[in-house]
């Protein structure tokens, strides 16, 4: 376990040293603030389109932070620092974990600076935020999981470019939903559905979500994060580092 | 990698699996009692960003109607193919129902029709009476053959859906009803003669129905009032039996009809059998047309208006 949060507490290190994160953290959420200048562009609807925005960046904060994986993981790869880390009493295992649970607290970060930044000007230009708006951010710090999970299957399966173009991919198409929902234990076990923490319809028309529904969705993001990530480390047990 | 260590993956690969499985099938049917409008939705739904999308669009849209003059026969399919992929996208968009079916409703009635029809089909749309009862208007002003039985249809639900009803979707679902009558069989094999005739015979059914669904509103959905605004149903029908007695006084089919009004809204009413004129305690003749009427309210000793229980004049009980 120390193994695995080393890795994982150099993950996150290394990208809340840079400054550039809070700078683009607060770009979104004066970018969220300028919504409410679009009351006459939009009739009126600068409320919903706020709250949209909001969970709109906030989606796109919690994919590239995912995404960032693919770009990391072949990078240490290549450049011989998976390898260096390896050679120590680490199992690759411990070292995709380490690499997963950092981007999740990133990530987790991330999106919380921009839910809270979100929540400070929406209090400050209209009323108190919704509990939905809250739930709805919610669900989109939880769909970190399994983007995440994704993310690392592709960055050991494929080289940098293609991975991070494929875990694209794979992310942006598993919010359409799938037809196989007939097939049990395909549609959710091995073919993500990210649709079910999909709650921002719900969010901004002020429709409280069920806890129940929320925990049961934060549950099937852990395990099929767990199914991605074995995958991965099967994968990565037998590929020769350098 | 060791045997173990590979078969521990596979293991836990396999639970994993059937853990997520199960659950993405119980959580996609919770989705769909929780998320109601998502089936309505565009699946082409990348990255989740259909509500995001129709808001950008909404605002482009705003922006292309204020770069034309008037909505006509070139321009009328690229506003509903605008309005189209905005509510695939969010088909909670009341708003843009609203105002596209309205800009719609003179130069494509139908196809304004068409997208106010989705909008009674959203759940999550069900309080919004507006939308049906603008169907139903268009229905019945804008059609070019105007459809009076589809502008019911769309009048009844604006009813259900907003309880108690405003005054006019109520008279607006009376007024189609009528016209929907209109040279047709009623009931009892009434032909409906003319539109005050339809009114009343739409009127004694409207009627009706408000009685039920007063005793019990799970009948119509809810309460549904017995008149509009300040005037009442059955004055309504009373001024329309009236005119219809003196207009057709031997006309089989209105005659059928009023004794239909006197059998199940006036039973028991002091109303002149021959002009529908109510008369007062103590009247013997109607004092609209002279006719006989059956007196009340008078001493059956000698002949005095009685007040209460007793007679005023001869004490008579």
């Amino acid at each position: 376990m120390t193994e695995i949060m080393a890795i994982a507490s150099s993950t996150w290190r290394r990208t809340f040293r840079m400054k550039s994160v809070y700078f683009l953290v607060f770009c979104v959420i004066v970018l969220i603030a300028s919504a409410y200048n679009y009351d006459v562009l939009s009739i009126g609807r600068n409320k919903e389109l706020m709250m949209n925005v909001s969970l709109f960046l906030n989606t796109i904060a919690a994919v590239i932070v995912a995404i960032s994986l693919t770009f990391e993981i072949p990078k240490e790869l290549s450049s011989g620092v998976a390898s260096t880390l390896l050679s120590k009493p680490l199992g690759r295992t411990q070292y995709l974990i380490g690499k997963l649970i950092g981007t999740i607290i990133t990530g987790l970060v991330i999106t919380g600076f921009i839910t809270v930044g979100f929540m400070f000007v929406f209090n400050m230009f209209f009323e108190k935020v919704p509990v939905s708006m809250l739930q709805g951010h919610l669900m989109v710090m939880a769909s970190l999981i399994p983007m995440s999970a994704i993310a690392l299957f592709f960055s050991v399966l494929l080289p940098e470019s293609v991975a991070t173009i494929a875990a694209t991919l794979a992310i942006a198409f598993s919010f359409m939903g799938t037809k196989l929902h007939n097939i049990k234990y395909v549609y959710g076990g091995i073919i993500p559905d990210l649709n079910l923490l999909d709650v921002r319809a719900e969010a901004v028309w002020g429709t409280n979500v069920d806890e129940m529904y929320m925990l049961m969705a934060l549950v099937w993001g852990i395990a099929f994060s767990v199914f991605a990530s074995s995958v991965a480390s099967v994968v990565f047990g037998y590929k020769d580092l350098k | 990698m060791k045997k173990k260590t590979l078969l521990t993956h596979l293991i836990v690969i396999v639970v994993s699996i059937i853990v997520a499985g199960g659950l993405a099938s119980d959580l996609a049917k919770k989705q769909g009692k929780i998320c109601v409008s998502k089936g309505m939705e565009d699946s082409k739904n990348f990255l989740g960003l259909n509500r995001f999308a129709a808001d950008v669009q909404w605002m482009l849209f705003i922006q292309y109607c204020g770069s034309i003059n008037t909505v006509n026969a070139e321009n009328a399919p690229i506003i509903y193919e605008k309005l189209d992929s905005i509510l695939r996208k969010n088909p909670d968009f009341e708003q843009a129902y609203e105002m596209g079916a309205l800009m719609l409703s003179v130069e494509a009635p139908k196809k304004a029709i068409d997208i106010l029809s989705r909008a009674c089909e959203n759940p999550r749309l069900s309080r919004s009476w507006k939308l049906p009862f603008l169907a139903g208007f268009i229905s019945s002003h804008h059609m070019k053959e105007k459809d009076y039985a589809q502008a019911e249809r769309f009048f009844k639900m604006a009813c259900d859906m907003s309880s108690p009803p405003e005054p006019y979707v109520l008279s607006a679902l009376i007024r189609a009803k009528s016209k929907k009558l209109l040279a047709k069989t009623w009931k009892n094999g009434i032909t409906v003669v003319d539109e005050k005739h339809a009114m009343l015979c739409s009127l004694i059914e409207y009627y009706s129905f408000s009685q039920k669904s007063y005793e019990n509103p799970s009948v119509g959905g809810g309460v549904y009032p017995a008149g509009f605004g300040k005037v009442t149903i059955p004055e309504r029908m009373l001024s329309l039996a009236q005119d219809l007695q003196t207009q057709y006084p031997s006309d089989q089919n209105i005659r059928k009809t009023l004794d239909k009004v006197k059998e199940d809204v006036f039973k028991g009413a002091h109303i002149c059998d021959k002009c529908f004129t109510p008369y007062l305690a103590g009247e013997k003749f109607c004092s609209h047309c002279s006719s006989q009427v059956d007196p009340f309210g008078m001493c059956l000793k000698c002949g005095a208006l009685k007040r209460g229980k007793f007679c005023g004049s001869c004490g008579a009980e």
